[in-house]
């Protein structure tokens, strides 16, 4: 490298001002700035929705755990006769229906039965649900019809599941003429 | 990888599970139904469905058993559990017959509600029964298994005197109602 004659320290040397040689090594320095500049409306840029994905699928669960179908709920049907049926016609004055009188004890509820055969009212009881299911499927068919009026008499402090129970158990024997009585005091 | 459909999915199950959930909560509010023995039940068909929903104060937690003694069902003898009607529900529409604690109304305020109870039920019967082309919609009865005969039955009446009034004796006649219970699966 030769010196310049004027340079103060001429043994000193100095880097030379412009070589074309040694341009393709300098490093031009870009900003990131510039860089993402460049970027705007093409690829550079991109959308974070991992986050949003995330809380989404929370949500999501959050609603299914709380959902509720019930789908272990059914229905009996019940058709009642009420106010909305003036009866046209009056009922035989032979047909009595048979009563099942439901009382309330400590030992839950007793059941008693009163069936009126003509000559008189004879009672029976049942001890639970299944023998009075039992009896009237053994008379179904045989000395009584399934569409003889029943009317389910319960006290006034028994509870609506063991109503319920006997309707069901009524409809199991395909009784067609079942009926609640009214509470006991007035309702 | 497109995750744009798979959010939009996303989004519309969610719509969908908030949606359901709010129409259950108002049909079936919290209560213990009857468990039966060798059900009879079976799960109604039908869009439009009144559901009348007798809600008590104190619900017991678990299913009772059919044929168990009654205290064993809904609690011990020494802790007599006194289960009162705490309001009538159509859908979100409420009409209370006791306080929070059991205590009831006042008798006045009782018969006001039954008959606010009753002109309701008349309405909601009558609208479900000219949208569905003449054709009467089922009427749900959801009670508490605990609750007293006593305490059903006026409610019963109530219902039964609805149908009479938003239908045609005929077809009141012959519109029957549908007590619900649990089923077997």
């Amino acid at each position: 490298m030769e010196q310049r004659p004027d340079s103060p320290n001429p043994t000193k040397p100095e880097f030379p001002l412009v070589d074309d040689e040694l341009d393709s090594e300098i490093v031009h320095h870009v900003s990131q700035r510039k860089k993402r500049r460049k970027g705007v409306g093409g690829e550079g840029m991109e959308l974070q929705l991992t986050s949003m994905i995330d809380v989404i699928f929370q949500l999501l669960i959050y609603f299914i755990i709380t959902a509720n179908f019930m789908i272990d709920e059914g229905t009996i049907l019940a058709s009642l006769p009420g106010n909305a049926a003036p009866p046209t016609e009056e009922p035989p004055p032979d047909v009595v229906p048979i009563k099942i009188n439901m009382l309330s004890s400590n030992d839950g509820v007793t059941y008693k039965l009163e069936i009126d055969e003509g000559m008189g009212v004879s009672r029976k009881e049942v001890n639970n649900v299944s023998e009075l299911y039992a009896y009237f499927n053994d008379r179904v068919g045989s000395d009584m019809k399934a569409d003889d009026p029943v009317q389910i008499n319960p006290q006034n402090d028994v509870r609506w599941q063991h109503v319920v129970n006997v309707f069901n158990a009524c409809v199991r024997a395909e009784l067609e003429s079942v009926g609640f009585a009214p509470a006991q005091g007035g309702g | 990888m497109n995750i744009t459909p798979l959010i939009d999915v996303v989004f519309l199950l969610i719509v969908f599970f908030m949606i359901v959930n709010n129409i259950v909560t108002d049909d079936a509010p919290p209560m213990q139904l009857p468990t039966l023995e060798k059900p009879q039940a079976f799960a109604p068909e039908g869009e439009r469905r009144v559901v009348i929903n007798v809600v008590p104060v104190d619900s017991f937690k678990g299913k009772p058993g059919p044929g168990l003694p009654d205290d064993t069902v809904f609690g011990p003898l020494d802790e007599p559990r006194q289960v009162k009607i705490r309001h009538l529900q159509i859908g979100s529409t409420k009409w209370e017959l006791s306080d929070v604690t059991g205590l009831p109304v006042s008798p006045e305020k009782k018969q006001k509600a039954l008959e606010d109870f009753r002109k309701k039920a008349s309405e909601v019967i009558k609208d479900r029964f000219e949208s569905g082309s003449g054709r009467p919609p089922l009427i749900l009865l959801r009670c508490d298994a605990a609750l007293k005969y006593e305490d059903v039955y006026p409610v019963l009446t109530e219902v039964l005197n609805a149908m009479g009034e938003a239908l045609s004796p005929d077809i009141a006649a012959a519109t029957p109602i549908h007590i619900v219970a649990y089923i077997e699966e």
